[in-house]
């Protein structure tokens, strides 16, 4: 800024010395070297204003070039200053607890649970190059009990422009609306026992028709049914997956605007162990441990989806088809269709905007200011049928699975509560009944209805 | 679907891009004032373009002190094109950064210099502190007004000119040496361009004389009218030969080799040449030097190969970290 102070001054100057008497011949010595007094002053008075600003140029430039530290709800970020490179800081922690009732005393489900322990470390590299790198520290393994580590998203992509882009490394596959996860529940439908979590591969992506149509396309390992692809794919050939998703109304207004159609569908061929199909308690609805993939697995899975005000709606479908062997004599082959579905919905009570991503409360829990976040009232009803040829017996070309100690489908409706203290802390409570077709052997999970309480306190920036 | 049919999709949609992408964007870094210069010329090389290619072509305008600048271009700003003060501030391109060959100014006509100018003095109206030569600059109470040698290429111009004079007239590089330190005691303002400088002389009214390019001197006589300023021409000074060159790395990258050559091409085109003669540059070619000769003073004209060994050897000597410059600013 200009020193607007010294003008002014150096103006009453030259008056003063105007209206001195010496001052008033007009053409004498005096008067001259008066004025180039005043001139030689005036001078002084610019370069130091101009100096000044420039040290202030300079200064402003200096500071554009620094980097940007940044610390918020979104997490943490350092970026340079033309925001080129960037790398942020975020994570997701989730603690549960999960209680049954009425099981027959299976021993060892209800229990407290770190279920998903995930720092998340994202950046840009040239504005052109993104990454994500997502570990899991929250993993168990099933038989030893100890604490296992896993990489759960480690991708790179090219971002050429919105209509096209590519993505290489493992991420969410683009077959399930909600991979591996369910925005309203603590746990996934059945739904997503049917459907791929995360592979390896590579991928085109982007948005056409101004954002209307979002498309994803990508050939990969291919994964069991559950579960995330780590690599080492036991055979050559691949599995190609895509999805498209359409928003029509998305650029207008009205309720409409959260309107959504999507597909993702998925073709290859798999061979090796199977993942055990589960219920919405994560329990064994079905194992399929004497079974292996044994060449064509297809998958398609249609959805609809509505957020609109406090108001959100999700109708999901899965068909799986998937060629399977037996693992002991006889060594049929067959292949199996199995169906799930799921429609679940919520109803923010403090009236907030539901979203894709959750609920943003317009007051944070603060109970010294009598705010107390925000609460959604959440409902689901989802359902699996299994192909009758699972349990057809051996001798006559099925898979011979046990139809007592297994199910051969589930119908589930659950109720839930979900409290958001803020951005970042959120609680969730569900109870979901889930009732058997077939099954009843004694012991099994599958033996008596199953009633699950499942609470989970998330964070997540 | 095989992997082989895949990729091929992949690939013709890739390519189904690509063939689409019609509009063009270049990115010119100059030096500071180049600007009306390529407002001009940028809109008609955008209509010569698009008349030759059915192409569609932006060329965006970077400006700075052409010092400052080439260290942008050395620290990722991504030019397609540079259009510096000196060849001096583009061969660090080639040496630092390897982002041009180091026979950089062998691939266009002239040492790759479409247009060359020289430096003048722009004095106030009257000349009321009677500055007609180089040693009326050095006299007590005269204020001159001159960017930084470290950072603008017009400065070193202006640098090199005065001591090329004082060494004719002051005793050799010793007493050039004198003279330049006398001189830059005399400025009480160094900005970091030519732009800046004017800006401090004309509009922040600071200063008796002004060193400038003789394009700049002339823009500023019709911007702000000849009943403000006057252009007093020195017995001697130095020709300057702003050059340009496409930056390899960059255009190869991008893939915009071929509009960028183009651009720089058109600068010595007919229509090129007469937009350079029409913002007060001195044409290379013929035909627009006759046209605008007239309007540029006869000087007695030095060259940076001929005094002072090519701009190596004066970048080192008198420019570098520790150099001449150095130590007599210190002072």
């Amino acid at each position: 800024m200009r020193n607007s102070i010294l003008r002014p001054s150096a103006a009453l100057a030259a008056a003063l010395l105007l209206l001195a008497p010496g001052a008033r011949a007009a053409d004498s010595e005096e008067l001259k070297a008066l004025r180039e007094q005043i001139r030689l002053l005036d001078q002084k008075i610019r370069v130091l204003e101009r100096n000044q600003e420039l040290k202030e140029e300079t200064a402003t430039a200096a500071a554009k070039k620094l980097p940007v530290v940044s610390a918020g709800a979104s997490g943490f970020s350092l970026a340079s200053a033309d925001k080129g490179y960037e790398l942020k800081l975020r994570a997701v922690a989730q603690a549960d607890a999960r209680f049954y009732f009425g099981d027959g005393g299976i021993a060892g489900n209800s229990q407290f649970l770190l279920r998903r322990i995930r720092p998340i470390l994202q950046g840009t590299l040239t504005k052109n190059f993104e990454f994500l790198v997502v570990p899991e520290y929250g993993g168990v393994d099933a038989s030893t009990r100890a604490s296992t580590f896993s990489l759960v998203d480690a991708w790179i992509a090219a971002k050429v422009n919105p209509a096209f882009n590519v993505k290489f490394g493992k991420f969410v596959s683009p077959v399930a609306l909600e991979p591996g996860s369910d925005r309203l529940f603590v746990e996934s439908s059945f739904v997503n026992t049917l459907l791929p979590n995360r592979d390896i591969g590579l991928e085109l992506y982007g948005t056409l028709a101004g954002g209307l149509l979002e498309y994803r396309a990508g050939v990969y390992n291919g994964v069991r049914n559950n579960t995330s692809s780590i690599g080492g794919d036991i055979d050559d050939k691949k599995t190609f997956a895509g999805r498209l998703a359409f928003t029509p109304f998305s650029k207008g207004e009205g309720w409409a605007k959260g309107l959504g159609l999507a597909v993702g569908a998925s073709s290859g061929s798999e061979t090796g162990a199977l993942q055990n199909i589960v219920t919405n308690g994560q329990q064994t609805l079905v194992n399929l441990g004497a079974l292996v993939g044994a060449g064509d697995h297809t998958r398609v899975s249609p959805s609809v989806f509505l957020y609109s005000g406090p108001i959100s709606f999700v109708a999901e479908y899965a068909r799986d088809r998937q060629q399977l062997g037996r693992t002991a004599a006889p060594l049929n082959r067959f292949s199996a269709t199995n169906t799930a579905w799921r429609v679940s919905g919520g109803y923010v009570l403090t009236g907030e905007d539901s979203t894709a991503r959750g609920v943003t409360p317009r007051s944070v829990f603060d109970p010294a200011a009598g705010t107390w976040g925000a609460f959604e009232l959440v409902a689901r009803a989802s359902g699996i049928e299994l192909d009758d040829r699972l349990f057809a017996a051996a001798a006559s070309g099925g898979g011979g699975l046990s139809a007592t100690t297994n199910a051969r489908g589930a119908t589930a409706y659950g109720l839930g509560l979900n409290w958001y203290f803020n951005r970042n802390l959120r609680f969730l409570l569900n109870y979901e009944i889930t009732g058997f077709d077939g099954g009843g052997a004694a012991g099994s999970a599958v033996a008596n209805d199953e009633q699950a309480l499942f609470s989970r306190l998330q964070v997540s920036f | 679907m095989k992997l082989s049919r895949f990729l091929s999709i992949a690939f013709l949609l890739g390519a189904a891009f690509a063939a689409s992408a019609k509009d063009v964007q270049l990115l010119n870094v100059s030096y500071d004032p180049t600007r009306e210069l390529y407002v001009e010329f940028n809109q008609a090389f955008a209509a010569h373009w698009q008349a030759k290619t059915g192409d569609n072509v932006t060329v965006k305008q970077s400006h700075g002190g052409s010092g400052k600048q080439a260290r942008g271009v050395i620290d990722g700003l991504p030019a397609d094109v540079v259009t510096l003060a000196l060849a001096g501030d583009i061969d660090p391109l080639a040496s630092v950064a390897k982002l041009v060959p180091a026979d950089w100014q062998k691939r266009l006509p002239n040492n790759s210099s479409p247009y060359t100018s020289t430096i003048v003095f722009l004095v106030r109206k009257g000349n009321p502190q009677h500055i007609k030569d180089w040693d009326d600059l050095v006299k007590p109470g005269v204020s001159v007004i001159t960017p930084n040698p470290k950072t603008s290429g017009g400065a070193r111009w202006n640098y090199l000119a005065a001591w090329a004079y004082a060494r004719r007239h002051h005793g050799g590089d010793a007493g050039a040496q004198q003279f330049v330190a006398s001189l830059f005691k005399n400025v009480p303002v160094l900005d970091s361009g030519a732009r800046g400088s004017t800006t401090t002389f004309v509009q922040r009214g600071i200063g008796d004389v002004l060193l400038a390019w003789e394009n700049e001197a002339f823009l500023a006589l019709k911007e702000f009218g000849a009943d403000s300023f006057e252009i007093v021409v020195p017995s001697l000074s130095i020709l300057a030969e702003p050059p340009v060159a496409v930056v390899d790395k960059v255009v190869d990258r991008k893939g915009t080799r071929a509009v960028a050559q183009a651009y720089l091409e058109f600068l010595y085109s007919d229509e090129g040449q007469d937009i350079i003669g029409r913002n007060f540059y001195r044409p290379s070619a013929p035909a627009a030097l006759a046209k605008y000769g007239r309007q540029f003073p006869q000087i007695e004209l030095v060259t940076i190969d001929g005094e002072f060994g090519g701009w190596v050897a004066a970048q080192k000597t008198h420019f570098a970290d520790g150099g001449v410059f150095d130590r007599i600013y210190a002072k």
